[in-house]
């Protein structure tokens, strides 16, 4: 039966009318028309902007608050469509696709000047964009230069949410047993390489294209560098020279508007069907999950595209301001972002605004996870200050709708607040570990008196996450920020001269090594030193307990040329050259070996900490510590060894191997003396990073039978991985 | 928005003209959809249809659902370049069997 809202009670301009409904925010398809619904304390007026899609001037402008006419009669009345601080209202007989809509807010005060603090911003000359637009238009095709003098530059725009998702469900894959893979949309399948047709080329579309390559190097979820709408033209200007676009917003860490996918970033994007790109992304998540890979998405809450007093009004600002953005009390932005503003995340309206995007992107596409970016800046209260008990992270911990979802936290910002391990967890936060990052590189180096720090990164972390779990540790030794692992043993430097900011940008504290020459060289054995270096952090990466992550392009040995902060580049650097693969074969079939050899090895993915004891009389502990000599660590030195017993695995739930790993990063080759195995064991070479393709890896079952069972001679800068297994198994 | 529909040889033809978007694609799947008779045999010929929307995408997916559950046979034909495109960027293409031709579409049919 159709319910009896469906009439109109006020006309405007002959555009039917009726109360609308406060919740949802933004606008809803709702019986009949479209319900609009936007929250301001301070505006004391409002009006719905409708234009015709792309078009200049408005179809028509509905104010919030006026005189109309009766629906049905000419008889004019009164009518105001608020309810307390929202302003909503449902418009009928719209054609939702062909529209564009925004808000004009005013409260009588004169509009703050550009430049100049001020706690209120509205600006009734503008048309903001809806806070809640689940699709935003004015970028839809990647990289095609805006009308900078458009009144309207980014458009709200209506979505339908139906979509046939053939029984998908995030995969709910345990933490522990996850592979990432860190990577940017765009550059994936950007490179004239990767195969994809130019008009599709870096969108979601060819992505899904690619994912048998992604089930073959055997990762199982990718994180997305985000892809929230953001403007990259954002802070950028034209090189004459180069007759190319520099400074570019490329990498997206700079949101417009939290709801809405980047339109640029879909192949569809260009037919500004909002619906259509919405759809383009869920077939690409759908694809990903039949294919067992789970979907996390790098998300930034800490700031948005609207920039400091001097920055444009899109949205926020204009629409309550002193709500959305952390302010000093003569209102100027507080930037604990480092990018000009930072966002109110612990004011209540703000809470609420991250709760219901994330849900939304939970339950509308079946995203599995989130990495929030400078996740710090969550936990600080409206002045700045940090707090022990911040709202927003303890309602994401418990929220109902997110209650499977992976959360986990850049556990620092740029206003001086560290907390990795110390992020307020509520049993749920991973944190991406900078901490295991630079142990992990600085000992393999062959820095001394590292191994200490190494045997806490191979073990999860205990020491910063007691009472959390391995799980807590997202593990990584290389990301997008900073130096890619090609250039980590390429470099002792940073060069980024191609930022146009005379190398000041980019960290400086790399703990790289060059292996003996600064960039490109033909010299084999420095080639040979920075492969096995590759080879090895690869190694540590995956045995460690924890959660790994890889950054794309890592898998094949891609390099920036020393770039550790290439934000801004659209370009080559930063697009998958997929004719590496083949180039770097042996180390790239090293790497899928390695990611098998984890996914093979319930021993190496504990969910909880390692006990140091043998409850069940095996003889040998879930973990112990070796040296040069067996049973005698040398915490001193640049070398370490360590026995897993897969008895233990999972908490003995899963049976496996005993597992042995020598690290040894000392220049010499040393002789590992190996702990006895049960009568019936024997020792087995899994890989041997000091030994060149197909002898440095083998294939789970066939790893041939070590000929010394007493010793392993390691060579040096190497890792050796042996599996002990019983014949009779 | 206009509708050819013609039969042959137990094979019913249709052909949309125009665009298929919001303010379209509830006429034309209701068209299209009053059509299926159970087990129907049917070409659903693109040839005219320049544009789909969102709307549209809807539209096809509604009438192959309804297809499957009249256990009708439902094959396209005419795509152009820039409707598969979307199609199969959204997803939508994969449901459907989609030949070059209506000679070939017929034999799809069987």
């Amino acid at each position: 039966m159709q319910g009896i809202d469906i009439q109109p009670t006020h006309e405007y301009q002959g555009y039917r009318i009726r109360p609308g409904k406060p919740f949802p925010f933004g606008a809803s398809l709702v019986p009949g028309g479209v319900n609009f619904s936007v929250f301001s304390r301070s505006a004391s007026y409002c009006v719905l902007v409708i234009f015709e899609k792309g078009a200049a001037t408005p179809l028509v402008e509905i104010p919030f608050r006026g005189m109309f006419a009766k629906a049905f009669t000419e008889e004019p009345v009164w009518g105001e469509f608020r309810i307390g601080n929202v302003f909503n209202m449902t418009v009928l007989g719209l054609d939702d696709e062909a529209i564009e809509y925004g808000f004009r807010m005013d409260n009588g005060l004169a509009p703050a000047e550009r430049g100049k603090p001020a706690i209120h911003r509205f600006d009734p000359s503008v048309v903001l964009l809806d806070p809640y637009a689940r699709s935003i238009g004015g970028r839809d095709v990647w990289g095609r230069a805006p009308d900078w003098n458009a009144p309207f530059p980014h458009r709200s725009r209506v979505v339908s949410d139906d979509y046939d998702w053939e029984g998908d469900r995030p995969l709910e894959i345990p933490l522990e047993d996850l592979v990432i893979y860190e990577m940017h949309v765009r550059g994936f399948t950007r490179h004239p390489s990767s195969g994809i047709d130019a008009a599709e080329a870096g969108t979601f579309s060819a992505m899904r294209e690619k994912i048998p390559y992604l089930k073959e190097l055997g990762v199982n979820c990718v994180e997305l560098m985000p892809i929230y709408e953001f403007d990259e033209f954002e802070n950028s200007r034209w090189d004459d020279e180069r007759k190319c676009w520099s400074k570019m917003n490329y990498w997206g860490y700079s949101t417009i508007g939290f709801f809405s996918p980047k339109a640029g970033y879909a192949s569809t994007g260009r037919l500004g069907d909002g619906t259509m790109v919405a759809d383009e992304l869920k077939s690409l998540v759908k694809e990903l999950h039949r294919n067992g890979i789970e979907v996390i998405l790098d998300v930034v809450f800490n700031h948005t595209a609207e920039g400091n007093e001097h920055g444009p009004t899109i949205s926020y600002r204009g629409i309550d301001n002193s709500t959305y953005y952390m302010l000093t009390p003569e209102g100027y932005y507080q930037n604990f972002s480092g990018t000009g503003n930072t966002l109110n995340c612990n004011n209540p309206i703000v809470r609420d605004m991250v709760i219901d995007a994330l849900r939304y992107w939970a339950s509308q596409f079946h995203i599995d996870g989130f990495r929030f970016d400078l996740a710090s800046i969550l936990s600080r209260d409206p002045w700045g200050g940090p707090m022990a008990n911040p709202p927003l992270l303890e309602s994401l911990a418990f929220d109902p709708i997110l209650g499977k979802c992976k959360l986990i936290a850049e556990a620092w910002d740029a206003g001086g607040l560290y907390q990795v391990g110390s992020f307020p967890a509520y049993g749920r936060w991973a944190e991406w570990n900078g901490k295991y990052r630079d142990a992990i590189r600085q000992f393999l180096k062959g820095d001394p008196g590292e191994t200490g720090a190494m045997s806490q990164a191979i073990l999860g972390s205990p020491q910063l996450y007691q009472g959390r779990g391995p799980t807590a540790s997202i593990n990584f030794v290389t990301c997008h920020d900073g130096f890619n692992l090609a250039d980590l043993v390429s470099y002792n430097g940073k060069h980024n001269e191609a930022n146009l900011e005379d190398n000041r940008d980019g960290a400086n504290d790399n703990a790289s090594w060059n292996c003996g020459w600064e960039g490109p060289t033909d010299d084999p054995s420095i080639l040979a030193l920075r492969q096995r270096q590759m080879k090895n952090a690869i190694a540590m990466l995956l045995v460690s307990q924890g959660v790994p992550m890889i950054l794309m392009g890592d898998e094949f040995a891609q390099s920036k040329f020393g770039n550790n902060n290439t934000y801004g580049l659209d370009a080559e650097i930063n697009w998958l050259d997929w004719t590496l693969r083949e180039t770097h074969r042996d180390f790239h079939r090293f790497v899928r070996k390695m990611i098998a050899f984890r996914l093979a090895h319930p021993v190496l993915r504990s969910r909880d900490f390692f006990h140091y004891s043998d409850p069940a009389g095996r003889g040998y502990s879930d973990i112990s510590w070796h040296g040069v000599q067996a049973w005698r660590p040398d915490w001193g030195g640049r070398a370490i060894a360590f026995m897993l017993n897969g008895y233990y695995a999972k908490g003995g739930t899963a049976p496996d191997d005993f597992i042995y790993v020598a690290l040894n990063m000392h220049w010499d080759a040393l002789p590992f003396e190996l702990p006895r195995l049960p009568d019936g064991f024997r020792w087995r070479i899994f890989a041997n990073t000091g030994m060149p393709a197909p002898e440095d890896a083998f294939d789970a079952g066939a790893e041939p039978e070590l000929a010394d069972q007493n010793v392993c001679l390691t060579g040096g800068r190497s890792v050796v991985i042996l599996v002990g297994r019983s014949e009779a198994q | 928005m206009k509708i050819v529909v013609s039969e042959d040889g137990g094979v019913v033809f249709i052909e949309p003209v125009g665009f298929i978007d919001g303010k379209t694609a509830p006429e034309f799947h209701d068209a299209v959809l009053a059509l299926l008779k159970p087990k129907a045999r049917t070409v659903l010929n693109m040839t005219q249809v320049d544009f789909m929307s969102s709307a549209g995408l809807r539209s096809m997916l509604l009438i192959y659902q309804q297809a499957k559950s009249k256990e009708a046979k439902i094959v396209l034909t005419g795509v152009n370049n820039d409707i598969r495109k979307s199609m199969s960027a959204t997803g939508f293409l994969a449901f459907f069997i989609v030949a070059e031709t209506v000679q070939d579409a017929i034999s799809q049919l069987g």
